[in-house]
């Protein structure tokens, strides 16, 4: 198979594009496609400090090379979750990365406050990636404040968004499904704005783009995320992409118009976000709906609801 | 010992190794890409598929004594 762009031998074929790719020209339609994210959904512009969550996979690194590729201000953020082993891996391939590209990277650890997600989870009894992710948000959040960053940038990819919304429409989460669009708008000085740069990109793409360019991540799952549903959101997904190339991306991206068309009649993010701003958590005194908020209620045990036995 | 020096190779099947699992399997060859993923159960949009260090599109032949690396992509939970 040939390259579509420039008759060479390809590496990679795109089947929901129709076309295939060499090295070059697939580094090149990626960058096109995340310079057309970001200016689609005016997700930054030059003048902006952008902190790149990174967590060792392809996805967050890969965003990282290519941010840096298209000439932006970037330091990375990785949060240290104390998962045995695992942790500790992705943090190296991290640390790696940006000791190999002079790149300013935070650190943040979960253990610092002398807690686990597996701690966490079990004593809110709650499923350790819901978890993960108030704890994730939360850190990104305060840390991007904390040092002066305008926006947030996370690795979500399309096959992320699309599986994400298979759950959100089959379980009818309405409150998520308003909050769920690649750019999160800043409300207010300690509420910063959240951005997914990978959206229109696979993580077959994205994969591709950090094996040619020679970037080292960490391959294994994260244990916690074993039987996750979100993955056989993808499964299935993905067995429907086979069937009709490109189904992916109309299902995210036609939910995405579909959502601007009925923005005026949804509260929207943007209200919702100016909600939590307007309050604040009694507890660490950032923007929250509730207080304390949702990253509090987890960390502090004594205000834990349904909280089981710790081991 | 790397995981590859540890595999017994056939000369006369093709031999996968799953990169994330460091399982590997054997097949009759010669296969396509596409022909080798669909014996193997496996989606194409799931996974890489490589041949000394480079990947492969779905057309690609793979012989006999030849063996590919399978790096599964889907990550997340």
């Amino acid at each position: 198979m040939k390259c579509r762009r420039c008759g060479q031998r390809a590496v990679l074929d795109l089947k929901s594009h129709n076309t295939a790719f060499c090295a070059p020209c697939l580094f090149s339609f990626m960058e096109r496609q995340v310079a057309r994210a970001i200016k689609e959904h005016k997700m930054f512009g030059r003048k902006d400090r952008i902190l790149v969550c990174v967590s060792g996979g392809k996805d967050s690194l890969a965003l990282w090379d290519i941010l840096l590729g298209l000439g932006y201000e970037t330091a990375g953020l990785y949060v240290d979750l104390g998962i045995e082993g695992y942790s500790h891996r992705s943090r190296q391939k991290v640390e790696a990365f940006a000791r190999k590209r002079d790149l300013k990277t935070f650190v943040v650890s979960l253990g610092e406050i002398g807690v686990s997600i597996e701690v966490l989870a079990r004593r809110n009894r709650r499923a350790e990636c819901s978890v993960c992710g108030i704890v994730k948000r939360h850190f990104f959040n305060r840390t991007a404040v904390e040092n002066g960053f305008t926006v947030v940038a996370t690795g979500h990819n399309l096959d992320d968004e699309a599986g994400r919304l298979m759950g959100n429409l089959l379980h009818w989460q309405w409150e998520y499904l308003e909050k769920q669009t690649p750019v999160l708008p800043a409300v207010g000085e300690r509420l910063v704005r959240k951005v997914q740069p990978l959206c229109r990109l696979s993580e077959r793409e994205t994969a591709a783009y950090a094996f040619l360019r020679g970037i080292d991540y960490v391959l294994e799952e994260c244990p916690m995320s074993q039987g996750a549903t979100s993955l056989r959101y993808k499964e299935v997904l993905n067995l429907l992409e086979d069937w009709m190339p490109g189904i992916k991306g109309n299902f995210y991206h036609g939910f995405l118009k579909f959502r601007e068309k009925l923005k005026n009649d949804l509260s929207g993010p943007e209200m919702r976000r100016e909600g939590e701003a307007s309050r604040v958590c009694s507890s660490c005194g950032f923007p929250s709906l509730v207080d304390p908020c949702a990253f509090c209620r987890l960390t502090e045990p004594r205000k834990a609801v349904g909280r089981g036995p710790e081991r | 010992m790397s995981m590859l020096s540890q595999i017994c190779y056939h000369a006369d099947m093709i031999t996968v190794l799953n990169r994330q699992t460091g399982k590997t399997s054997e097949l009759r060859g010669p296969k396509t890409v596409r022909d080798l993923l669909s014996a193997l159960n496996m989606v194409e949009g799931a996974v890489l598929v490589t041949r000394k260090g480079e990947l492969l599109t779905r057309d690609t032949r793979v012989l006999d004594g030849e063996t590919v690396e399978i790096i599964p992509v889907i990550s997340g939970g």
